[in-house]
């Protein structure tokens, strides 16, 4: 089961895509700005993660491809809280996709996944306050500031904010995104 | 006059006892019937056992946990933690569940009193957080008595009495409860 935005697609997590994941999860650039607890710094940590994530009913993982060329972008994935029906969500695509579009709208089409397969009220997640870009591509799908966990993590010697956002099932426009069955 | 470290005005904090599983199996029954309480889920639960108890006080899961007693008379009146404990961050949350009967006594307050001075003093952390439903007038308080501010409103993170409910995120940062602390002095 696969679903597809105007610029990517979501699909299942294959063995063949781990490598591409820890070589994404490996560059330090985009680990300054992941806000991974425990922070997943070796390749064992980030296999081990997979390996457990994968396995987790109530986490979904996605890989994030082109549509046009099938082209592998990275994961986005959500984590589920079936009693309070609330996801937190998260997006990791490689460096060279950041800046065309490409996270706006894989983030598009998880949060329409979780609304409109998932069945869930709230899809939130917390971005650090040095992370302007993502911020500025969480705003443009609809999430909205809730507040600032204030000097809350400590990175590249000092404190920085998390950023917590959030949107509801009641503001959320029903999208283009629609679900394609494998071919 | 000596003050101890965890002794406040109205409590004291101690570590939980193998007879306190009787007052635990109370203070898990009034959390179901409650609608102030922070759990995902307010749920009865089996009433835990003596076996299950003396393993939990055994385990190390990383917590800090405290059993509340008054100080005029040394009863149970609850119980208290600190936990997520980040040491790079220099964080950790608290916990607090009073018996409902010791409501509106100052005991929560005193509490979590004793917990920052254990966090920020012996433990050296930058910042205690907490999160508490938006409508639990009572506690939010008591948090803003001892210090916090709303750091964030997470909107209808919970589910309870029929309707979605806010969740607020409180802190409190190291210099805000030293210059408070002094200010007492």
């Amino acid at each position: 089961m696969s679903f597809e935005g105007r610029l990517v697609r979501l699909r299942a997590v294959l063995d063949e895509d781990h490598d591409d994941i820890v070589a994404i999860e490996a560059d330090p650039e985009g680990q300054a700005l992941a806000n991974d607890d425990p922070p997943l710094e070796t390749e064992a940590g980030v296999r081990s993660w997979l390996a457990t994530v994968l396995d987790k009913q109530t986490v979904h993982l996605f890989a994030v491809e082109r549509l046009d060329d099938g082209g592998f972008l990275g994961t986005c994935g959500i984590g589920v809280d079936a009693r309070s029906k609330v996801g937190e969500v998260g997006i990791s695509l490689r460096r060279s996709s950041w800046g065309t579009g490409v996270g706006t709208d894989a983030m598009r089409v998880l949060v329409d996944v979780g609304f409109r397969h998932l069945n869930l009220n709230r899809i939130w997640l917390a971005v650090f306050s040095t992370n302007e870009r993502a911020i500025a591509s969480y705003r443009k799908v609809g999430f909205v500031e809730e507040g600032r966990w204030r000097e809350d993590v400590w990175r590249d010697g000092r404190y920085i904010d998390h950023v917590v956002m959030a949107v509801l099932r009641e503001e959320w426009p029903s999208t283009d995104a629609t679900v394609v069955a494998p071919s | 006059m000596t003050t101890h470290p965890f002794v406040g005005e109205l409590v004291r904090l101690r570590g939980p006892r193998v007879d306190d599983r009787q007052h635990m199996v109370r203070l898990d029954a009034q959390v179901a019937a409650s609608s102030t309480g922070n759990a995902a889920e307010a749920a009865p639960v089996p009433e835990i056992t003596a076996s299950e108890w003396e393993r939990r006080l055994a385990e190390d899961d990383g917590r800090w946990r405290f059993v509340i007693e008054a100080l005029d008379d040394d009863r149970f009146v609850g119980i208290c933690n600190l936990k997520d404990h980040h040491p790079t961050n220099r964080r950790a949350a608290i916990g607090i569940r009073l018996l409902e009967e010791e409501w509106g006594r100052g005991f929560g307050t005193d509490a979590v009193r004793l917990l920052l001075r254990f966090a920020f003093d012996d433990l050296d952390l930058h910042k205690v957080a907490l999160d508490v439903v938006a409508d639990n007038d009572r506690a939010i308080a008591a948090y803003e008595r001892c210090g916090f501010r709303v750091d964030a409103r997470r909107r209808q993170a919970r589910f309870r009495d029929g309707r979605a409910k806010d969740v607020l995120d409180m802190s409190i940062l190291d210099r805000e409860w030293r210059s408070a602390a002094e200010g007492d002095t």
